[in-house]
Formats: C-alpha cells, structure tokens, sequence
C-alpha cells in the first residue's frame, strides 16, 4: 500500500478510495464510518459500550502479556488473520477479552470485521480490475492486428486499378486470375475439374462467394440446362459474358460445352450485380468490369489456389502472354455482356468496330497489331456486331456516334494502321515562279519590236500636236541669233543615250544654223564619247570641242560663286554668265534641279533649257510653270519639233499598246480569279 | 552652308571653299571606292571564289582601260569610240530589261496586290496616259476633249510640285536632325 492509498480511505463495500473525510464513498455512496469504528469492538449501544470500555482497559493494563514491548507484538489491525490462525498462547492463558474475541468471531458470519473485509474487497476488486485489464490489453491488441490487415488489404485493394492502366504491368492477381482462367482449349475440363473439386470438398467456411456459387448451381439445375457447369470463382468475369459468348463460339467449342437456350431468360449474373449494373453508366463499364475483377480476384484466387494448387501456378506462365493479347477483347466482350442486359438494338451504335474501341478509350498499345493474333473471342466479336440491327432511331442518343466523331476515329485507325510504313512527305506546294509568264511577255515585245523594224521607221505626222514646254523651247531656239553662246552641258548615261540623242541633235542643228556659238560640256566621264555620237548626228564638225569639268556640277556651283575661279586655271568655262542659253541635256531631273536651284540663283540673267527623258519629265513641269525653265523637251513625244529621221514613232507606239493590253489582262485575270473564288464559296 | 545659301552675297567666299573642300572629298572618295572595288574582286579571283571569272575579266577591263587612257589620254577618238561600243550596247539592253520589268507588273499587280486604293488609282492613271501617250485622242481634234485632255495632263505636274515640296522639307528636317544628332549614321 503506498503512502496516497495511506492518506485515503478505501470504500470499504466498493475499495475506492476516498478522502480521509469523506463519510459516504463518493463512488457506490455506501457510508464509510465504519473505518473510525476500532476493531474487535462490538457494535453495542453507547451505554453499553462505556460501561464495558473501563472494564477492557483495566484488563489489558492487567494482563502480563501485554507487558511486551509493543515492537514485538503486531498490531491487531495489520495481522488479525495471523493472530486468529496461530494462537501463540494457551487457552488457559488467554485473557478474557481475546477469549471473549474468539468466541464472538465463532459465533459471528462477520467475525474477521468490518476494516477487515473492507480490505479484502479491495484486493479483491483490484485483483479483478488487473485480470481484466491484461484481458483487454490482450483483445485491443488483436484488434489492432485485425484492423492493421484490413487496412492493408483496402490500401492494396485500391492501388490495384492503377496498377492495371500500366499496359506493361499487370498485376500478380490479374495475372492469377487471367492464369486461373481457362483457355478456349482448356475450359472444358478446368471447369469440371472445379466443379469435382466442390464436389468433393466443401469449403470450410461458406463465404458470400461460396454461397453465390452454390445459388447459381440451384439455378441452374432448375433450368433445363442441367449439364451447365459451375463456374469457378475465378472465372466468374468469364460466366458474365455467356449471353454474348454463346453466339460467338466455334461449333467444336458448342459441343464440349452444354448449349445455351433460352439465352434471355437465364443468365448467372448475381441479383446485387444486376442493380449494380443498371446503375453504372456506359463510360464506367470498363472500369466496374475492372473492378469487378479486383473485388471477386483476392477471394477466388484464393479459392482457386486451393482448388488447383502447383498446377495452376505452373500453368500461369504459359497462360500469361495470350491472356495479356486477349485482354482487350475480354474487355469488349465484358462489356457486351453489361450491355446485354439493355435492348439489342442498343449495341447497333456501337457498329464501327474501331471507333468503338476507342470510344471506350482502349489503348493503342493493348490492341494487337494483328487480328489474327486476336483470341476466339475477340474474332468472333466482329461477326457478332456486323449482325446486330442497325437501327439507330432505337439507340439512345447518348449512345450514338456522330459523324464527326466516327470520322475522327477512323482517321485514328488509318493513322495506327499507317504507322510505321514509308510514306511520302507532304510536298509543298510549288509557288509559280511566274518564268513562263515573263517568257510570254517578252516575246510579246519582241515580236512586236521585230513587226515593227519590219514595217520600217516612222516619223511622227507633222499634224501631232506638240506640247506647250516643246512649243517654248523651239520657240527659243528660234529666237536665237547669230554668235549666241549656248553652252550644251551634256550629262547623261549610255541607256538613254538613244531617246535624249534624238531629242538634242536636231536642237542643235538648229543652233548651228542659226549661227550660234557653241560650247559643249560634260560632267560626267561617258559623256566624252556620247558627245562624238550625239554631234554626228547633228551634222556637226567632229573636231567641235567637249569638255569635261570634275566634280560634277559642284564646280559650277563654285564658278557661280566666285567667278574669279572660272578664269583661273585650265578651266574650260571662263564665265558662265556670257552665255545666252544653257541646254541641259540630262537623263536626271535631280541634276536639272541642281542647276536650276544651285546654280541659276548665282546668275540672275542666265536661261536654262532642258532636254530630259519622257520618265522625267513631270517633275520639270513645275520649273517650267514658275519660269525657271523657258522649255524643255522630253521623250519620244516631243520628237517632232525638229526633223529626225532615226527614231521611230511607230514601235514606241506598239511598246505603248503592249503595256496597255497587259495591264488590261491583269485587270482582267485578277477580275475572273475573284468570281471563281466567289462561286466556289457560294458553291461550298 | 544654309547660312551662305541664304546670305549669298555676303557668303560667297565660305561656300565657295567649303564647295571646294566636297569636290576634294568626292574625288577621294572616288578613288578610294574604285581602290575598293578592285581589291574586292582581286580577293575573290585569289580565292577562287564562285564567279571568280567575272571578277578575272572585271580587273582585265579596268587594267585595259586604266592603261590605254594612260598612255593615250582620255580625248583620244579610238578610245572614245572603243569604250562607247562597249557600254552603249550593254546599257541599253538593261534599260530594256526595264520594259520587260514593268510590262510583268503591269500583268501581276492585280493578282498580287489585289483590289485596293491604290492599285486601281495606279491602273486606272496608267490606262489613261497610256491611250494619251498613244496620241489617237489628241488627232480627234474635238475642242473640249482637248480642253480634257490638256486638264489630265497637266495634273502630273501638280503631283509633281507636291513631290518637290515633300524632298525640299524632308531634306530640311534630315538635315537638322543630323545636326543636332538626333540621326545615327547608317552603320548604327
């Protein structure tokens, strides 16, 4: 006992403990003044017990035993049983009150007294609560045992299905039961031998399996079918599909196995798995088959490794690979089965064969790549849908495919089918380079250059009306008298040598008919020799001076500026503000600019003239408008306003018809490819 | 020089030397554009580059015409007349590989660009000055389709006005953007 149990009172009826105070027990209520009673003492009326209490006490004064030391005598409340038992003096020696002791306890039921049985109630209680509580340390630990393996077994249970979406990995007891199952060769005679098996052996406990299995078998011997035989356990995902099975089996198969009549009045699908069925809808029925095999696979491959044994397991290799190929087809067949349950004309939306596979979301890699690869089953399948009704006005909408959908899924199929094979790569699409194009065009040209020459040269009819800057320049040069300077600044390329030289060479026979003074410059270095065929042309002596001045007109701006310049030196012109006209024979309206701009301000009383190509020519009209240019003559148009017998009039007329007819045609073209765009719209 | 462009008088002297100064710099830059030209095309025939053979007659040409001027000056009448029978021809072949060009857009623009603004203005405009340029309207004699046809042809030079005044102020603006350098050089 230790010192808390020490400072409490224990309950004498319960042995709780109490408070030292406390009067009643707290826990069974029971009053618990007895403890303050002494020992041995009788219960007696208070008059009594003080008459008899002097009488006790003058004895045990008296009494030469108890003259002992009191360490060497145990007190009566510690060892009552011991003093009670092994009376260590003689009767005749016992005092009055111990005989008196004694023969109440003989004569008392509750002789031992009330602190007494008190104790011993309380060592009995607690030697009551110690057994129990080893008891139920003992079952909660079981019980933790218990609740540990269903854990793991609903842990294991649940990671199955995601182990069974790898292709590559099947699990253990997929692969059992896919081993336990017979094969179209084999199924004959596993199922009789399941069948003897429960025969002979009665299974031990009668599991909700076991009694399913015995249900059907009832079931089935009432059917007229008596020779069906029970299904094992593990092959009760096979049992499932026979309604559809049964048409598709080879005729050799129907004659080892009992035949099937009345297809829709029997079937062995348990009645939970019916309303289970139901429920389920269609995009799920691959999984609840799945999971069908998960929840009946732990027990019947029990079972069945009970039944078979080694045998089984030594089968299970050989077994593994062509169930592994026939899984999708048993999937299929799985869900046929399911679907068989609903109207028959509710599997004709499921007609293409393809698009119903992946419909159901099967994967590619599970299908095998041959179908003659594919199980019994899985050939026999496509006979079956090829004679289902087609009609769809009795499928549910939810089950039909429509087009877009069908047609995805055999652009799927034909892309599976091509895969792997040599195929030719997308060719791009050529753009026309348009070669033939400028072919045509430019034989267009030259059949029209070559009719032309033929035909000869042609002047432009003196009627031609000319154009009002042609009109002021000749009218300029008709002004001229004799020992005018005219300086003939001549800066233009060898390209338009031809147009400009036909332009100034009948300008400049005039001039040198009219008596002028000519001074003939160039800026550039190819006018030096452009010069010499411009002034054969003009009928001018061949010794007739051409200068070349450097830098451009840059060095006119600068003689301009400093007259003093242009005296010094060797420079060709001295001063150009002796000169009465300035002729600008150019093929650049941007250096006629320069002069007009940089160089005219310099020299007030100076006039310019130009003589330019028709490309030109509009960006001199506003210079000719403000009087910065008396007149200018430009291009082929402006041709009669001298004799000139070189140039002809006539192909420059076809070069123009030419452009003319081709710019219609791209009108013409760009016009027809838009209605043809248009009515292929509206035709589309 | 737009100070001594403006005051002419009295910047006379300053823009005739600055003129002189660009005349020197657009003859060095000359000869250092022909130097350039030349070594290029050394590089290549020295490598045997792909075309090696045109920068072989490129480098011949310009020996022959180097030394041949050398010797007999540039006013020589054989080497005038040499030099203008080989580059007449050639020049004026390209520019009327310039008709074939715009003969070719004239067919494609249409199909190319479409139907827009400024592809019908384009093609209405050239159909006209092309029948203009033809001249069988102008030989009608009918007064007022010459008043019309005087009218059309005037507009160019409208156009042609707003094109000056367009360069005149861009230049002007590209000028002081330089200036102030608000404009990098073409090699940034």
């Amino acid at each position: 006992m230790t010192e808390d149990h020490s400072e409490l009172n224990l309950c004498p009826n319960c042995g709780k403990e109490n408070l030292p105070m406390a009067t009643r027990c707290v826990y069974c209520g029971s009053e618990m003044e007895s403890l303050f009673t002494i020992s041995g003492q009788a219960q007696m009326p208070d008059e009594e017990a003080e008459d008899s209490l002097p009488d006790i006490i003058e004895e045990i004064r008296n009494d030469p035993a108890l003259q002992i030391p009191a360490e060497e005598h145990p007190s009566p409340e510690s060892q009552p049983a011991d003093q009670a038992d092994e009376p260590t003096l003689p009767g005749d020696q016992l005092p009055d009150w111990l005989a008196k002791v004694r023969e109440r306890a003989q004569e008392e039921e509750d002789a031992i007294g009330g602190l007494a049985s008190g104790t011993m109630a309380m060592d009995a209680a607690r030697s009551e609560e110690g057994s129990a509580g080893v008891e139920g340390e003992f079952n909660a630990w079981i019980n933790r045992i218990r609740e540990k393996n269903q854990q793991e077994s609903s842990v294991r249970a649940r990671q199955l299905p995601g182990e069974s979406e790898e292709p590559d990995q099947v699990p253990e007891w997929l692969q059992r039961i896919r081993a336990l199952q017979p094969h179209p060769e084999e199924e004959t005679t596993h199922e009789l031998k399941t069948r003897s098996n429960y025969a002979d052996e009665l299974p031990r406990e009668w599991t909700d399996e076991a009694l399913d299995e015995l249900r059907r078998q009832d079931l089935a011997e009432d059917h007229a079918q008596e020779t069906q035989p029970l299904p094992a356990a593990g092959a009760f995902a096979e049992g499932e599909k026979l309604p559809a099975e049964a048409q598709a089996k080879e005729p050799s198969e129907r004659t080892q196995e009992e035949p099937e009549p009345g297809e829709d009045e029997f079937h062995n699908i348990p009645d939970d798995e019916d309303e289970y069925l139901e429920e389920v809808p269609k995009k799920d029925l691959t999984q609840f088959t799945e999971g069908e095999e998960e929840t009946i696979s732990e027990e019947a491959v029990a079972e069945e490794l009970e039944i078979e044994g080694p045998e089984a397991l030594a089968e299970e290799p050989e077994l593994q690979g062509k169930e592994i190929l026939a899984e999708p087809g048993q999937e299929i067949q799985q869900q046929k089965t399911l679907q068989s349950e609903e109207p028959v004309a509710e599997e004709s939306a499921l007609e293409p064969e393809k698009s119903e596979k992946f419909e159901q979301g099967e994967p590619e890699s599970t299908l095998p790549q041959d179908e003659s690869e594919l199980p019994s089953e899985g050939k026999e399948a496509q006979p079956e849908e090829s004679d289902q009704p087609r009609d769809s006005t009795a499928v549910p909408p939810d089950l039909l495919l429509l087009r877009d959908q069908q047609d995805r899924a055999s652009l799927l199929a034909s892309l599976i089918e091509q895969e792997g094979r040599v195929t030719a790569g997308k060719q791009p699409a050529r753009k026309p380079s348009g070669r033939a194009g400028r072919l045509a065009v430019a034989l267009l040209l030259l059949f029209g250059l070559i009719v032309s020459i033929l035909i000869g040269p042609a002047a432009i009819p003196p009627e031609t009306p000319k154009s009002i800057p042609a009109i002021a320049l000749s009218d300029q040069i008709q002004a001229m008298a004799e020992n005018d300077q005219v300086l003939i600044v001549l800066d233009y390329q060898a390209a338009t040598s031809r147009e400009l030289e036909a332009l100034t060479a009948p300008l400049l026979e005039q001039l040198h008919t009219r008596g002028a003074e000519l001074a003939i410059l160039t800026t550039q270095p190819s006018g030096l020799f452009l010069a010499q065929t411009l002034l054969a042309q003009a009928g001018l002596p061949e010794d007739t001076q051409v200068d070349y001045l450097p830098g451009s007109y840059l060095s006119l701006i600068s003689q301009a500026v400093n007259p003093a310049i242009s005296t010094t030196g060797s420079n060709p012109v001295k001063d150009l503000r002796s000169f009465k006209l300035v002729l600008l024979v150019s093929d650049s309206s941007d250096n006629i600019r320069g002069w007009l701009e940089q160089i005219a301000p310099w020299i007030g009383t100076l006039n310019f003239a130009a003589v330019t190509t028709q490309m030109e020519a509009p960006v001199l009209s506003p210079y000719f408008d403000s009087g910065q240019l008396i007149g200018y003559a430009a291009g082929i148009a402006d041709g009669n306003i001298g004799v000139q017998s070189t140039f002809s009039y006539r192909a420059y007329r076809v070069g123009l018809l030419l452009m003319l007819v081709m710019l219609l045609l791209g009108m013409i073209s760009k016009a027809e490819a838009d209605a043809i765009r248009r009515e292929e719209e509206r035709s589309e | 020089m737009l100070a001594a462009m403006f005051f002419v008088p009295q910047g006379g002297s300053i823009l005739a030397t600055v003129l002189n100064w660009m005349i020197i710099v657009a003859g060095v830059a000359l000869l250092v554009a022909i130097a350039s030209l030349v070594l290029t095309h050394l590089r290549f025939i020295a490598n045997g580059k792909k075309g090696f053979l045109l920068s072989l007659v490129l480098v011949i040409s310009f020996l022959a015409t180097l030394v041949f001027g050398l010797l007999r000056g540039v006013d020589d009448p054989v080497f005038l007349k040499w030099v203008g029978a080989v580059i007449r021809p050639i020049e004026t072949a390209l520019l009327g590989l310039v008709a074939l060009v715009m003969m070719s857009a004239a067919l494609k623009i249409f199909r190319e660009r479409g139907w827009s603004a400024l592809t019908v203005s384009f093609g209405v405009s050239a159909i006209i000055f092309l029948i203009l340029g033809l001249g069988f309207l102008q030989n009608l004699n009918f007064p007022a389709l010459n008043g019309v046809i005087t009218f059309v042809e005037g507009l160019p030079m409208i156009g042609a006005r707003g094109l000056l005044i367009g360069i005149g102020i861009g230049l002007l603006m590209m000028a002081f953007r330089v200036l102030f350098g608000m404009e990098g050089s073409g090699n940034d």
